[in-house]
């Protein structure tokens, strides 16, 4: 059931929650993922009970991007997905630079959401935390992770 | 975090290139004006439970013999509303029909009584060519799917007992089962909907055959049919045969009447061009057991094989997520999953031990005995398999 003040909400984090699936699953799908969840959170029969919209949005987003890479990505190897992230960016000139496209595809979705939010959004662990619905440890381990990863791979 | 580590400003980089380039968020009013055409998984909770029971039906998820009903039921359901991903659709569907038993699912409607129950089951026992294989009341129901869209909490809880149809699964003898059901349920009130299972199962084999065809990798071809040592001859993408390391299940061997589980070598094929790669793809793959009776394996369906790489001394360098303690596994399963990961990798004739990492990093492992050791390991160190 939409809520009156959805629109408003949706238009306020509409960059954010498209800025979050272009970082999980790259620019092409990022706005069917968005769109996707947006409309699945909004029929769903628990959203008149939802505090933080936001939150679920964002949970929304990732269960869609998980899902998108399931059901497309699945079967491919790292390095082959790796690559056919890159190639829908270089399908877009200009787009980010290789390495930032291999540093970033070789996160899990979990590690991409956790230091979207840590870096991009700046929020503390407990506020990633609390969106995700996960611990502050579990929070903490992905970020720990990401970021030996990422410092391999960016340096 | 440190603030002052150069690493953060790195980051912050390189997620401000990749944000630059997020297009255009969808208007609102597109989305709720006709979220159909926005969204390819339209959110219909009753005919999404519907699709659902059938296809958990048709998928036969309850039915594996090894018990184990948690095997990637992730998807199934939500693809055939998708209508896209038809080739891991219809791959996933067609690996779990064969073994069920029933031919004609009746559903009953959500709100019909236990008393309505019992004369639905009383007409079924009293037709001589007509067999119960199973009922599935509404708790049931929902636990197959929650099960089924376990990745998906919002749509599980948008779903309670109460909305989804119990069921009976019969098998009914003759060609004309149909019409033999029909006569004997009459026009009951208490029934919803009445399929023919054997008729929805080759429907969907005929939309999947083309999916089918291009799906990959092939299916199991052989069990413990060689001496788990491979060759490595492929150089480009073809068609491979690896041996990946799966648990058999002997129920007739134990002396006190339990199940034997013995670590054994399956023959898979699959289309690729590095035959260690694919073979542990294979190990982490659900259908290179799902469709087995009496091979399972100790790897959770929750964790990811990432990558592999070796180095010239023989290392097989495995980085995983999702295997290791917190969220995965500990204890005697950790040793069985490592287990069929090292006799994977060191059937094939490069590989002379493993270092499996979690996420990248390095970390102990558990060996036989239950002994923490931190350095690669070999098939020594897993004799209990031998």
């Amino acid at each position: 059931m939409v809520r009156s003040d959805d629109g408003e909400l949706y238009r306020k984090h509409a960059d954010d929650l498209v800025s979050l699936a272009t970082t999980l699953v790259g620019p092409s799908a990022a706005p069917d993922v968005v769109a996707a969840a947006v409309a699945r959170t909004l029929a769903s029969q628990q959203w008149d009970r939802v505090d933080d919209r936001y939150a679920y949005w964002v949970r929304a987003v990732v269960n869609e991007a998980r899902s998108a890479h399931r059901s497309t990505m699945r079967r491919l190897s790292r390095e082959e997905t790796v690559a056919r992230w890159g190639e829908r960016f270089v399908d877009e000139v200009p787009g980010p630079q290789p390495e930032v496209l291999r540093a970033v595809a070789n996160l899990s979705l979990q590690q991409r959401t956790a230091t979207y939010l840590a870096y991009w959004r700046d929020l503390p662990v407990s506020e990633i935390a609390d969106v995700l619905g996960i611990s502050e440890g579990a929070v903490r381990r992905h970020l720990a992770r990401a970021r030996s990863k990422l410092r391999r791979s960016l340096s | 975090m440190s603030r002052s580590d150069p690493l953060d400003g790195k980051i912050r980089e390189a997620l401000a290139d990749v944000v630059s380039h997020a297009p255009v968020a969808p208007d609102f009013d597109d989305i709720t004006a006709n979220p159909a055409s926005r969204s390819k998984r339209p959110f219909r909770p009753m005919a999404l439970a519907a699709a659902a029971v059938v296809a958990v039906v048709l998928a036969g998820v309850a039915l594996a013999g090894t018990g184990d009903t948690t095997v990637d039921t992730g998807m199934a359901g939500q693809d055939l509303e998708r209508g896209d991903s038809a080739a891991t659709q219809c791959e996933e569907a067609a690996l779990r029909l064969a073994a069920d038993e029933s031919n004609v699912l009746v559903f009953l409607q959500p709100d019909s009584t236990r008393d309505q129950h019992d004369e639905v089951a009383a007409a079924i026992q009293d037709a001589s060519d007509v067999e119960v294989v199973r009922f599935v009341d509404q708790q049931a129901s929902y636990d197959e799917f929650r099960d089924l869209f376990a990745d998906s909490p919002e749509i599980v809880e948008s779903v309670t007992p109460e909305i989804l149809p119990p069921r009976f699964e019969l098998r009914v003898a003759g060609s004309s089962h149909m019409d033999v059901i029909a006569e004997v349920l009459g026009t009951n009130p208490a029934v919803r909907e009445v399929i023919d299972a054997d008729q929805a199962r080759a429907e969907m084999m005929e939309q999947c055959g083309d999916a089918l065809s291009d799906a990959r990798p092939t299916q199991t071809t052989t069990v413990g049919a060689n001496d788990g040592r491979d060759s490595e001859t492929a150089t480009s993408q073809m068609d491979v045969e690896a041996t990946v390391f799966m648990y058999e299940l002997d129920e007739s061997g134990g002396a006190d009447g339990t199940t034997e589980v013995t670590l054994i070598p399956v023959t898979v094929r699959a289309l690729g061009s590095d035959v260690l790669k694919e073979a542990l793809a294979a190990l982490w793959d659900p259908k290179t057991y799902v469709d087995s009776t009496n091979i399972t394996t100790a790897i959770p369906f929750t964790s990811e094989f990432l990558s592999v790489t070796v180095d010239p001394s023989g290392r097989a360098v495995i980085d995983t997520s999702g295997l290791f303690g917190d969220d995965g596994l500990v204890g005697g399963s950790l040793v069985n999953a490592l287990a069929q990961i090292v006799w994977t990798a060191t059937a094939q004739t490069s590989v002379v031990e493993v270092q499996v990492l979690d996420d990248g990093e390095a970390r102990p492992v558990l060996i036989d005995g239950l002994i923490s050791v931190n350095r690669p390991v070999t098939r020594a160190d897993y004799e209990f398999a031998d």
